[in-house]
């Protein structure tokens, strides 16, 4: 509900915004459309992109809801709405994007040390250092407590063999945070600490590797006998799993209440008119019509959650629920649309076989459908555990 | 207005849950069923009136309860759960009909349905499925009224009621009149549907109408016919859902009871997967039928379109629910002792009633195809 007090904050935020953000930002196009992902090793797509992140951070607005002294400008979540609102507006890109914001930062405010704080957040927040994640592994997907990257103590120092998987990005990273077993008498899951390691460390050696949608954005690491400060571990040693389940449920919180419908695009119905018209298959436009009208419903679904969340009532299993049917949606869609298209369909790189080659992933990563469903199984029904 | 229902319609609904679980719970239904009796209880129907059911969505200057469409609509999810069987949705359709036409014309009879005496029941299918646009009763000038041929199929809460509320077409349109059931030519009898509820068709064997007995014509006709389909499509999608939710919620607790090869079945990954698909699939639905209720108080632009929406996503889950549910339930499944048959066999009766899954795919997809 809009305030005095907020409405006043937003118009500060706007003239700040007309005066200080440089033109470049302002609806970019085509190669200058890109994420600002920040980092020792970024090349900035022009000096606007570099202007406004350097500005941005200077107001704490990377990282609006974080408190100043780590960078951010100490917002209301409300506020830090408002301020996205306000960039949106202007058809500006988030200043700077990537996991150490997203990922590693809420981890760090709720688990890190008041020095560990001080010293990553702000790097974090001006954008000078680009994290990547280290949780699977080969051995470990779905079950990732199975990892089995080890962490040997020596000294003041982890000795980290292992090897990582899925690291999305990690080649163009700085810094990982990555689930290691450094306890190697305690249980499956009371052996993991949570780690943070400079990629640029003696023996790491990270390589991105190929998807079928022609993407490398994920890379495989490797550790042979790194060396990792033992000041470096987040949240006690042995308490890597509860640093990441917390790091998944605000994942899964976020992706609940921020979800937007995934394949926001061209209507099938008006794609089916123009290229089909009268001469579409009925069994087509069957198809096209399910994928429709089941957009249309989960919209409103997305209208009902949030009016949930407004009123307090918070349901643990929507974000889960959202993946599972809005993935297979957008995977139906694709299919559909790649049938609309027929051969146009097919020629590599065309935005429908590109969606058609992406959509699969969905299903997969962020948790399977399938760890979707038991989470489902488990907390909103009761249903007994294997 | 929000798709979460708000404190009123939360105590609306937790009083007509509490008051049907005390005085008409699934085995009332069935007691009715053994003895061979179709028409709705007059006890239960007068408490129901008693308690304001009957005029929830009339306007409290009307003497209803003024709770409005919406509300109406979650009682009639109560109302599923235990399949209760009462004229609710013949009666609060034709109250708004009634209301919406001239309410100082028709205030005695709009009295009557909302105490509870008078009871009406519509009649407008013609042929076995769901076709609205294809009316074919005629109703031919005659004298100083109109003389009336032809069949109704698919008249609920016949048996019981009073008088019939029948949509034809004359020379200038589209017609809908009041009969009441003695009148001459006019015969109705009693079909056997599956769920054992009052299913009645009519024949019209040169039936005169007098002009009092006219209701609407033309476009004041086709406006309130269009209403009373987007009403009734609401009414029973969500009854459809309250009936998938309370199957539903019945297989879930099997699941977590039975227990075969030393385990509860529930822990069985592939029924997990099942029963957390169903669960989706409710969430869904529920999310669509609120936001077409929501509509429908609003009397926003395009509601016809979400009503259709609803209607389609609430016969699709309940089917696929009830057909889960007797399944998970194996053996039991199938037996006439358990609920869950009855469940299934309303659930397939109301998916026909104004329209399946493939009805209003259609619909909206012409719809989508010609804007």
């Amino acid at each position: 509900m809009p305030t005095v007090e907020t409405e006043a904050f937003r118009a500060q935020v706007r003239a700040w915004v007309e005066k200080n953000a440089p033109e470049g930002i302002r609806n970019p196009k085509g190669s200058l459309d890109v994420t600002c992902w920040g980092g020792r090793h970024y090349s900035y797509v022009s000096e606007d992109q570099k202007i406004w992140l350097d500005r941005c951070a200077e107001q704490g607005w990377t990282v609006p809801t974080w408190p100043e002294p780590y960078g951010g400008a100490g917002l209301t979540p409300e506020q830090g709405r408002i301020v996205e609102q306000e960039f949106a507006r202007i058809g500006a890109k988030r200043p700077l994007d990537n996991h150490g914001i997203w990922m590693l930062g809420p981890a760090l405010l709720k688990y890190g040390s008041e020095a560990q704080k001080r010293h990553f957040l702000p790097q974090i927040a001006r954008g000078e250092i680009r994290w990547a994640q280290g949780y699977s592994e080969p051995e470990a997907g779905s079950d990732l407590a199975n990892i089995k990257t080890r962490g040997v103590i020596d000294g003041d120092y982890f000795i980290v063999n292992g090897s990582k998987l899925w690291s999305t990005y990690a080649h163009e990273s700085d810094w990982l945070f990555a689930l290691v077993r450094t306890e190697p008498d305690a249980s499956k899951h009371a052996g993991i600490s949570f780690l943070l390691i400079d990629l640029d460390s003696p023996g790491i050696e990270v390589s991105s590797y190929e998807l079928i949608n022609g993407q490398n954005h994920f890379a495989q690491i490797f550790f042979d006998d790194v060396r990792v400060p033992i000041s470096q571990v987040v949240g006690g040693r042995g308490q890597g799993w509860e640093v990441t389940r917390y790091l998944l449920q605000h994942e899964r919180a976020m992706i609940g209440e921020r979800a937007q419908n995934p394949q926001a695009g061209k209507n099938l119905f008006e794609v089916a008119r123009q290229r089909q018209g009268d001469s579409i298959e009925p069994s087509l436009l069957e198809r096209v019509a399910d994928v429709e009208l089941d957009r249309w419903a989960f919209d409103i679904w997305l209208e009902r959650i949030r009016d949930q969340a407004k009123a307090g009532e918070h349901n643990p299993v929507s974000a889960s629920a959202l993946k599972v049917f809005g993935t297979e949606l957008g995977k139906r869609r694709s299919e559909v649309l790649l049938s609309l298209e027929g051969a146009d369909g097919l020629v590599n790189e065309s935005s429908a076989a590109d969606a058609w080659l992406s959509w699969p992933m969905s299903t997969v990563g962020g948790g399977t459908t399938e760890i979707q469903l038991n989470i489902i199984a488990k907390r909103a029904l009761g249903l007994p555990g294997t | 207005m929000a798709l979460t229902q708000n404190e009123d319609e939360r105590m609306l609904v937790n009083s007509v849950a509490s008051f049907l679980d005390d005085c008409a719970p699934v085995s009332t239904f069935r007691a009715q069923r053994d003895r061979g009796v179709v028409e709705p209880c007059s006890e239960l129907w007068s408490q129901m009136c008693e308690l304001g059911l009957a005029g929830i969505g009339l306007p409290e200057a009307e003497g209803g309860s003024g709770a409005g469409l919406a509300a109406a609509c979650l009682v009639a999810e109560q109302l599923g759960r235990v399949l209760a069987a009462s004229p609710y949705g013949s009666t609060v359709v034709c109250v708004d009909l009634l209301n919406r036409l001239d309410q100082g014309t028709h205030r005695e009879l709009i009295h009557g349905l909302v105490e509870g005496h008078t009871r009406l029941a519509i009649a407008f299918e013609e042929s076995a499925r769901h076709a609205p646009e294809s009316l074919s009763l005629t109703c031919v000038s005659d004298g100083g009224g109109l003389r009336l041929n032809g069949r109704k199929r698919m008249v609920a809460d016949g048996s019981a009621a009073s008088h019939y509320v029948v949509v034809g077409r004359g020379e200038d349109g589209l017609l809908i009149v009041l009969l009441p059931k003695e009148t001459a030519g006019l015969t109705a009898h009693r079909v056997d549907f599956i769920d054992s509820r009052d299913w009645v068709e009519l024949e019209f064997a040169d039936v005169f109408v007098p002009q009092s007995a006219i209701l609407c014509r033309g476009e004041t006709a086709e406006k309130a016919f269009a209403r009373l389909l987007d009403y009734s499509r609401a009414l029973y999608a969500f009854e459809l859902l309250g009936i998938a939710q309370e199957s539903f919620d019945r297989t879930v607790e099997y699941l977590g009871q039975r227990e075969q090869f030393g385990v509860k079945i529930g822990s069985f990954q592939a029924l997990q997967h099942r029963a957390a698909r169903l669960y989706i699939a409710l969430e869904v639905s529920r999310s669509v039928l609120m936001k077409a209720a929501r509509g429908l108080d609003d009397e926003c632009s395009g509601v016809d379109a979400l009503v259709s929406l609803a209607k389609l996503s609430a016969t699709q889950t309940a089917r696929w629910v009830l057909d889960e549910s007797i399944q998970m339930h194996g053996g039991a499944g199938v037996t006439d002792e358990l609920d869950i048959g009855l469940f299934f066999k309303r659930v397939r009766t109301l998916g026909e009633l104004y329209g399946d899954e493939a009805f209003h795919r259609q619909r909206l997809t012409r719809k989508k195809m010609t804007e």
